[in-house]
């Protein structure tokens, strides 16, 4: 695999994922938001699903609608996100595993721990990142979550995973 | 862990009445080990869809509350609901959700049964002798199995009322979900998201038809997003809320479709976005039959215990524990209708399940509200609303406004019966 | 070319063999690596064979799991 010159680096994407993951783990959504291309796709697909037109999904979130999820979460009325979850994610095993047309193509590894009422909830799984170059900033175009249990019953999952 | 012994009945008689309800009926493990028994193992209780096993073959792994069932498709065609448990020495027989085999085999020591349970054989056969017949030791099967447009119910009671009495006027409900497609017939195709609450099985039946929470539970979407649900579930609603008997429940939001008098409006959507499945309509049902339809749209039903149809989707209801419960839910899909299927996909992948807009809400309140009845005092739940300005509707059936508790009352009216009823030993 | 055909229960490879004067399927137990041959006459068979002998056919005892000698000449 050679990168094109213009391509985003590994250390580039790093930042960028750890960035991504503390936005999301703070609460901060309109710079969550502001992360995503117009054309964005944030995917949290069903057991070993790999089509969002033939299967439910957890998660299928165009950029319309990643913009319906923020601002609902931004009403302070989403019960379930009112008190938010407390979530601490680590986000590791940062690979870049493809440059195309799309962008830059990143794998990695993450463990999220939910905290409220319910108890504490641990979620893990792999996440696969398209990274575009946009003037001077980095954003991502698609995001795709693999839950280690996306085949099991799940509690709600109401905080951006 | 030992069992809780039964209580009897006369203890249901007192815990539950017309328009009030004990909250230990959600949280004490003797109680809800009677409802296993009285409800659950006695009643119909719906399994699957025909369309989810259309081969030869084909199997899914299913549920009857904590029971895993596995439906299969036999050769001929037949369908068969059998315990996944091995009858050798009670090994679970099916690990995968779903499948297509002519057999059986259990992974443990091999005993192998056919699609109806049957057992086929058993590895070295020597060690059992002659005299071992295999006609008693076959797999557990639901003692009666019965479907309506293809919804597959099963009883664990030999004998009782017959699934279509026990639809009552629910079934009309099938029929009309079934006339949504331009072939005739409901296909679950889709997959299932499986979404687990700590909290009792009966908050989640009641939630279902419960028109008074909504405007509540579901503000934040509400305010955000486009949707006609704030107005259907309003005290300006045409809407009814309807004691169908059998502990079936259902919101009529025909009146309130009706007063719109645009088709599609139930779904949120127009004619014009969906031309290929508005004229497949049209071909079948003629011009006026199919805009009657179009109309009306799809039913808001909870059967009763655990099929819970919500104009787009369906739902299946699954006790685990007194506190535990999964809610299955899957988008409807019309044969013959591959407009209308990829757009209901897209609308239920974003309102239901763990991250779901409306879901997610509906399901932190079924947990807060099991933490809330632990509580001591004042004991009981207050079902009163609506008791004021029930009428018979025009069908004969018990009918209050969209936010009126008729719905509540009418399952405990039914939960009551079956539990006092007590079973035979 | 290859094909997996698998279940929960069992997993095969199929393949169409030109090693003799005629096609013929070539199926591989995978978990066992046992192959076999089926020939169009014989598969025409199974088509042919009634729901109550293929069922006869799966006893594990009938076979592949038992105490019998093999038939002459045939390995177990
Ligand atoms: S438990 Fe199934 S074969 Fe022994
Ligand atoms: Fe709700």
């Amino acid at each position: 695999m050679t990168a094109p010159a213009n391509a985003i680096t590994l250390a580039d994407a790093e930042q960028f994922l750890y960035r991504e993951a503390r936005l999301a783990d703070e609460g901060r959504y309109d710079e969550w938001e502001a992360l995503w291309t117009d054309d964005a796709l944030y995917w949290v697909p069903v057991a070993d699903s790999t089509d969002t037109d033939e299967r439910i999904s957890i998660i299928c979130d165009h950029r319309s609608r990643i913009a319906l999820r923020v601002a609902q979460l931004k009403t302070g009325k989403r019960h379930s996100q009112d008190p938010r979850s407390a979530v601490a994610r680590l986000i590791s095993n940062i690979e870049i595993v493809g440059h195309d047309t799309d962008g830059t193509r990143t794998q990695a590894t993450f463990v999220a721990v939910e905290s409220r009422a319910r108890g504490i909830t641990i979620w893990a799984g792999r996440v696969e990142h398209t990274l575009v170059q946009d003037n001077d900033r980095i954003l991502m175009s698609r995001k795709q979550v693999r839950l280690v249990n996306a085949d099991q019953p799940l509690p709600t999952l109401a905080f951006l995973i | 862990m030992t069992a809780p012994t039964p209580s009897s009945g006369s203890r249901y008689q007192r815990l539950i009445e017309d328009d009030r309800v004990h909250g230990s009926l959600y949280t004490d493990p003797a109680v809800f080990a009677d409802e296993m028994e009285r409800i659950w193992y006695r009643t119909w209780v719906y399994v699957g869809h025909e369309s989810e096993i259309p081969e030869p073959g084909d199997y899914v792994v299913k549920s009857i509350g904590p029971q895993s069932i596995i439906m299969s498709r036999d050769r001929q065609g037949g369908v068969h609901l059998l315990l996944n448990r091995c009858s050798h020495r009670g090994n679970q027989l099916c690990e995968a959700r779903r499948g297509n085999t002519g057999a059986l085999r259990c992974q443990y020591h091999g005993w192998t049964f056919g699609p109806d349970g049957a057992l086929l054989g058993y590895p070295f056969r020597q060690g059992y002798g002659p005299d071992t017949p295999k006609s008693g030791l076959g797999l557990g099967r639901v003692p009666r199995t019965d479907a309506y447009q293809g919804f597959v119910f099963g009883s664990f009671a030999e004998e009782g009322p017959t699934l279509l009495e026990h639809l009552g006027s629910a079934r009309e409900a099938l029929d009309r979900v079934a006339r949504l497609s331009p072939l005739g017939r409901v296909e679950l195709t889709a997959g299932w998201l499986r979404h687990e609450v700590r909290a009792n099985w009966k908050m989640l039946v009641e939630n279902e038809t419960d028109g008074y929470h909504p405007q509540f539970v579901h503000s934040s979407i509400f305010e955000v997003g486009e949707s006609h649900v704030a107005e259907v579930y309003s005290e300006k609603s045409a809407a009814t809320a309807r004691d169908l008997g059998g502990g079936h429940t259902e919101h009529d939001l025909r009146p309130q479709f009706r007063h719109i008098d645009v088709p599609l409006a139930w779904f949120g959507t127009t004619e014009q976005r969906l031309p290929d499945y508005c004229r497949a309509m049209r071909e079948r049902h003629g011009d006026t039959t199919a805009r009657e339809i179009l109309v009306d749209g799809s039913p808001h039903i909870m059967i009763f215990p655990n099929l819970f149809i919500a104009e787009i989707q369906l739902f299946v209801i699954q006790p685990l524990a007194v506190d535990r419960t999964v809610q299955h839910v899957t988008p409807l899909q019309f044969a013959g209708a591959p407009d209308l299927n990829r757009r209901l996909l897209h609308q239920v992948s974003g309102s239901v399940g763990p991250a779901g807009f409306l879901l997610a809400d509906d399901s932190e309140m079924y947990e807060r509200n099991q933490r809330g009845v632990a509580a001591r005092l004042p004991e009981w739940l207050v079902l009163r609303r609506g008791l004021n300005r029930e009428h018979i509707d025009a069908d004969g059936h018990l009918a209050g406004a969209a936010t009126d508790e008729t719905t509540q009352r009418a399952i405990w009216r039914h939960i009551r019966t079956l539990l006092t009823e007590e079973c035979p030993a | 070319m290859d094909e997996t055909v698998e279940n929960e229960f069992a997993s095969v490879t199929v393949a169409v063999d030109e090693a003799g004067n005629d096609r013929r399927l070539r199926v591989r137990d995978n978990r066992t690596g046992r192959v076999a041959w089926f020939d169009a006459l014989l598969l025409e068979t199974f088509v042919w064979t009634p729901e109550s002998e293929l069922r006869a056919l799966l006893d594990p005892s009938r076979h592949r799991w038992t105490a019998d000698p093999a038939p002459e000449g045939e390995p177990r």
